[in-house]
Formats: C-alpha cells, sequence, structure tokens
C-alpha cells in the first residue's frame, strides 16, 4: 500500500499535512505492514486528528498504531507511541488538542484486535487511516 | 469532574488498591479498576501530569475495556493508549503537561473502563505495561466524559 499527503494551508494548523493511507484508487487498506516514515524527513511531527475508517471493515474491530521509530519496526514486537481503537463498521475520530510530538518522525500500522504491542495480524476488510499533523523542522 | 489519583495507585507490580485511590465522577465515586462499570462510549479525557516536576520523565496514559476482578494491566491489552508530556518549565505549562482528547463519534467499551499510567522510561516507553514498568513519579489527574 502507499500513502498521500496533503499540505494544510490556512487552518489552525497553519502548514500542517494531512496524511491518508491508503492512497486512492488503492485496493489494499491499512494493514499490518507497516508504512514507515509518512511525514517528511527532517522533521518532528505533531499529531494532532486521527480518523479510522472501518465502514468498509464490518467484521472486526481494529487498533491503529502510530510509532515514533522510521526504520527497523517490527509490527507485533515494538511498542507503540500511540494506539487507537478503530470500531468495526463505523467511523471513529479523535483530537488531540495539544498534540502528541513525536521526535524521531511517525509510522502507522493498523491490526487486528487491540493492543499496543503485541498482534500483527492484517484486518480482514478495507481500513482507512486519515491523520493531521504539524511538522516542526 | 476531575480527580487527582496519587501515583500510588497505578501500582504495576500488584493488583490495584480498590480502597486508595478513587475517581469522581460526577456524584458517584468508582475506584479506578472499574472507572465505568457498564458498557460506555467515551467521548473525551483528560490527563494532566501538572505534578511532574523537571527531572520526571513523561508518563504513559491507558484505558482497558475490562472490568473483570482479574483485570491486571500488566497482563491486559489495552484499548487505547497515549503519551502525557513532562513539565516543561515555568510559563511552559500549555506546552505539554496534559493532553485532551476529543471524540466527536466517542469510542466504545463495552465492559466497562478501567485506566492505567506508568512512567515513561526505558523499554517502557510507550506500548503495554509490563511487571518491571515503574509507577508515575508524582500524582496524574484524570477526567473523562462518557455516556
Amino acid at each position: 500500500m502507499s500513502f498521500r499527503t496533503t499540505r494544510i494551508k490556512g487552518t489552525k494548523e497553519a502548514d500542517g499535512l494531512e496524511i491518508v493511507i491508503p492512497a486512492p484508487n488503492e485496493t489494499l487498506g491499512a494493514n499490518a505492514t507497516p508504512e514507515l516514515d509518512v511525514t517528511n524527513p527532517g522533521t518532528t511531527p505533531k499529531l494532532f486528528s486521527i480518523v479510522i475508517d472501518c465502514l468498509d471493515n464490518p467484521g472486526e474491530n481494529v487498533t491503529l498504531r502510530l510509532y515514533d521509530k522510521i526504520s527497523s519496526l517490527t509490527v507485533g514486537t515494538d511498542n507503540a507511541h500511540v494506539w487507537i481503537p478503530g470500531e468495526r463498521g463505523r467511523r471513529t475520530e479523535l483530537e488531540f488538542s495539544v498534540g502528541i510530538p513525536f521526535a524521531l518522525g511517525m509510522s502507522v500500522a493498523v491490526v487486528k484486535g487491540a493492543g499496543g504491542t503485541a498482534g500483527a495480524d492484517n484486518p480482514t476488510g478495507f481500513v482507512k487511516v486519515t491523520l493531521r499533523v504539524k511538522e516542526t523542522a | 469532574m476531575a480527580t487527582t489519583l496519587t501515583s500510588a495507585g497505578f501500582n504495576t507490580a500488584s493488583p490495584l488498591n480498590q480502597t486508595q485511590t478513587k475517581i469522581v465522577q460526577k456524584a458517584a465515586v468508582i475506584d479506578q479498576r472499574n472507572v465505568a462499570r457498564k458498557p460506555v462510549t467515551l467521548y473525551a479525557v483528560i490527563v494532566d501530569n501538572m505534578f511532574a516536576t523537571a527531572s520526571n520523565d513523561k508518563v504513559w496514559f491507558r484505558l482497558y475495556d475490562d472490568v473483570s476482578d482479574s483485570w491486571n494491566p500488566t497482563n491486559t491489552k489495552s484499548l487505547m493508549g497515549f503519551p502525557v508530556e513532562k513539565y516543561l518549565g515555568a510559563g511552559n505549562q500549555l506546552n505539554g503537561t496534559f493532553q485532551a482528547v476529543f471524540s466527536r463519534t466517542g469510542i466504545t467499551f463495552g465492559k466497562g473502563i478501567s485506566i492505567a499510567a506508568s512512567l515513561g522510561t526505558g523499554s517502557d516507553v510507550g506500548g503495554e505495561i509490563t511487571a518491571t514498568s515503574s509507577n508515575p513519579a508524582t500524582d496524574v489527574a484524570v477526567e473523562l466524559v462518557h455516556s
């Protein structure tokens, strides 16, 4: 899978970034294969909002895991920095009022079931993730 | 309504002491093992690491969809978790000593809510609490808004 980024201008997250996983027209949704370093290299992102879309994943709940790591990442072993549940068959939206900083960068994975560390099973259906971050050089 | 939980209440090495710390929610007093003892939808959570001094690290806060007697944060997968930054010095209190999380859609806890926190150091940076995790060094205040 791949992801799409869109520069955000003129919003409260001025000079922010919207990250959508997977990119449009992809047939494979967000899963346990991590998308590494989804923000621009050399920047430290601050996470402000999350949308987990499980409308096409009605079979089971999932967990979105965001890692403060940009390489050598093992989903199921490495500890997630932030982990949020995505409920089957619906959208989950979340906002962090003061943002959550990622010192090294951000990598993303979605797994079936719960937890911030163990487990690396792919969701059965199609899961889409949208993140909004502010990047700091 | 916000309540301060003592760091001793987040005892990661043994089952949580139900009498040692309390969470006040509206007019009811509920212990942290069962913050909410029924299926609920969570709409907001505010975690304040306001008492941390400059020498203390950030904490990781976790919520569990488990209110059973056997629940222990060292052997139960959490439903969600996030870091709350440490004190950043005088005049910087709003730069990360608390985290407020809001959900327009809500997050479902089918059994109820239990909570736990640990000091984010060493191998316990993020992820689940383990038997070697440490308590937060200072009090952590938590406020939940749910159905």
